[in-house]
């Protein structure tokens, strides 16, 4: 070994230099902080869809040889004025040996449910297909669908009771009533008492973490389809369904958009899964991951259902800043070509892009006042073989005229 | 480290993670003297030194659930520091581009008298350019190997073999002056 190198090590590895004072207060008031992201995605929520306000949740819990359908009754306590006091109800079982699983979870931030398990430290988001979603709420938003889970998570054997903590504030808001099903109070103080009773307040670090995202299908045509997904998360793996593997999205801001091109031959209906990771620390130590999961189903068409293609018959490239250009009004195409022919089968225009319009210029001079043949062909998904339109379209440029004509 | 405070730090841990704030103190006093040095030794004297300090310790608290309670808690931890600090020097040469062959002459002189004792020898290496400090630190101190230290820093092989024979030559040069 270079002795500058032995010098060195032996001098400086293990070196203790004294800290200057006062970090550890402030890696305790780091900790301590109330991540401002997550109060400011309970606010664009609960502006965005207040459908996702009050929900109620099952649950069915095998127990012995019977099952308990245990319906949970949901009330969001939010305040509205968003000064962070938010209050997060639970509805929480309790077997023996102390393993807590929350089976409802209110507020406005319910709308999947799906607690994670608080002992899971596993960040890796391919195993968040296992955990156990035992709460579905119905979810307001479009073609969400509640997807029963049977991976029992929930204790098998035992004493179970039934509890509500709040968490992160004692000063309860009973007079709201989200639900809008006027099931509020009696529910909720019986489970308030039960949970003074038993002394038990253990509260996930999860809750305020739940559901601040949603996935929102921009476009679906003719087998591509975009999804946006808004609010605030961590990770999302997405299973687009068709077999065809998956992508984990992170966030990098407020939202992302992710694309995906669908092969059907005809209406298919697919289901999309969405698990969500996000890194939640707990009260003092330690940082576990939280998980949720979301479905979407969709039906993917094939093109020529999906889309319509639309060659106008006439196109005026004279300046007046009407009709000025030709093209094709159609959805995005997974191929595409167009050839402009005239009078003697000579090309004007030829082009492989959608989007690029003929002007009406035939090589270096404006083209004649004629008939033009276009020919189109393209392909959506599904479209084994090519599909044609072909058309005679009209180039006008003095309009006036022909209008008196 | 003797059983006996490994056994110490892990009992530490366990309370800490169950929720006692006075183990999470216990701890940082445990090895915030340690990860401070190694951040003084990435960093030098600077603020940046303390936030990665401050960085390391709240990374440590957050994910010490994740710790496996095998090996040394203490090894845990001064990776952590060591990673963050990397981080923090990469967030800094993308801002500063060409500030890992800062200039010489930046390096203030080290009157120190024989033998070398710690704090000098931390002196000296706080008056190595950046990039060859973080090679040195990861070659001479923590013992990765060129092939590593490529990979961690994003950098070559080759890149990483001249800037530490340059950093030895520094030193070097820095010690016979003295």
């Amino acid at each position: 070994m270079n002795h500058i190198d032995e010098l060195f090590k032996q001098g400086l590895e293990g070196a203790n230099v004294t800290p200057p004072p006062g970090v550890f207060e402030q890696c305790i008031s780091q900790l301590n902080a109330q991540p401002m992201d997550v109060v400011e995605g309970l606010k664009v929520f609960s502006k965005a869809s207040k459908g996702w306000l009050g929900l109620w949740s099952k649950v069915a819990i095998g127990i012995g040889t019977g099952v308990l359908a245990v319906t949970a009754i949901v009330v969001a306590v939010v305040n509205s004025q968003g000064d962070g006091k938010n209050q997060v109800n639970r509805v929480e079982l309790q077997s023996e040996d102390g393993q807590t699983d929350v089976i409802a979870m209110d507020s406005e931030d319910n709308a999947n449910g799906g607690e994670s398990r608080d002992r899971s430290v596993n960040g890796l988001i391919e195993n968040a297909g296992v955990v156990g979603d035992a709460v579905k709420g119905g979810g307001a938003l479009q073609e969400r669908e509640e997807v029963p889970n049977g991976k029992g998570n929930l204790p098998t054997n035992g004493e179970f009771r039934e509890k509500v903590g709040s968490s992160m504030s004692g000063d309860f808001n009973s007079g709201l009533d989200l639900s809008g099903n006027g099931f509020r109070e009696d529910g909720l103080t019986t489970g308030m008492a039960v949970g003074r009773k038993n002394g038990l307040r253990e509260v996930s670090p999860c809750g305020n973490h739940r559901a601040l995202w949603r996935p929102v299908i921009s476009e679906n045509v003719g087998g591509l389809v975009s999804l946006d997904l808004e609010g605030n998360f961590g990770k999302i793996g997405i299973d687009w369904g068709d077999g065809l593997g998956g992508e984990v999205i992170e966030n990098r801001g407020s939202m992302e958009k992710v694309s995906h091109a669908y092969w059907v031959e005809r209406n298919r209906n697919f289901r999309i899964k969405l698990v969500h990771a996000m890194p939640v620390k707990k009260m003092d130590c330690g940082v576990i991951w939280c998980k949720d999961s979301q479905w979407l189903t969709l039906q993917v068409s094939p093109s020529n259902e999906a889309s319509v293609v639309s060659v106008p018959d006439v196109f005026t490239p004279n300046g007046d800043g009407l009709n000025e250009t030709f093209y094709v009004e159609m959805a995005k195409p997974l191929s595409y070509e167009i050839t402009i022919l005239d009078a003697k089968q000579r090309t004007v225009f030829r082009s492989n892009d959608y989007t690029e319009v003929w002007t009406g210029i035939c090589g270096n001079r404006e083209c004649d006042e004629a008939n033009y043949r276009v020919i189109l062909a393209y392909k959506y998904s599904g479209d084994k073989e090519w599909k044609y339109i072909r058309k005679s379209i009209k180039l006008l440029r003095n309009t006036i005229n022909n209008i008196q004509n | 480290m003797t059983n006996l405070s490994e056994s110490k730090e892990h009992q530490l841990l366990r309370e800490c993670i169950a929720g006692n704030r006075s183990a999470q103190q216990g701890l940082y006093d445990l090895f915030s003297p340690a990860i401070y040095g190694i951040c003084v030794r990435y960093m030098g004297y600077t603020d940046e030194a303390k936030d990665m300090l401050q960085e390391t310790m709240v990374k440590f608290f957050q994910k010490s659930g994740e710790f496996r309670f095998q090996g040394s808690l203490e090894g845990w931890v001064k990776r952590i520091a060591v990673n963050t600090c990397l981080d923090q020097i990469k967030k800094n040469k993308a801002k500063y581009a060409g500030s890992l062959e800062e200039a010489y002459d930046l390096a203030g002189d080290v009157n120190a008298a024989q033998p070398l004792e710690t704090k000098d020898l931390m002196k000296l290496l706080t008056t190595l350019p950046t990039g060859y400090r973080t090679v040195f630190n990861l070659y001479a101190i923590e013992g990765f190997t060129h092939v590593e230290i490529g990979e961690m820093l994003g950098i070559s092989e080759n890149t990483s073999k001249s800037q530490l024979f340059k950093a030895r030559k520094w030193l070097q040069a820095k010690l016979e002056r003295n």
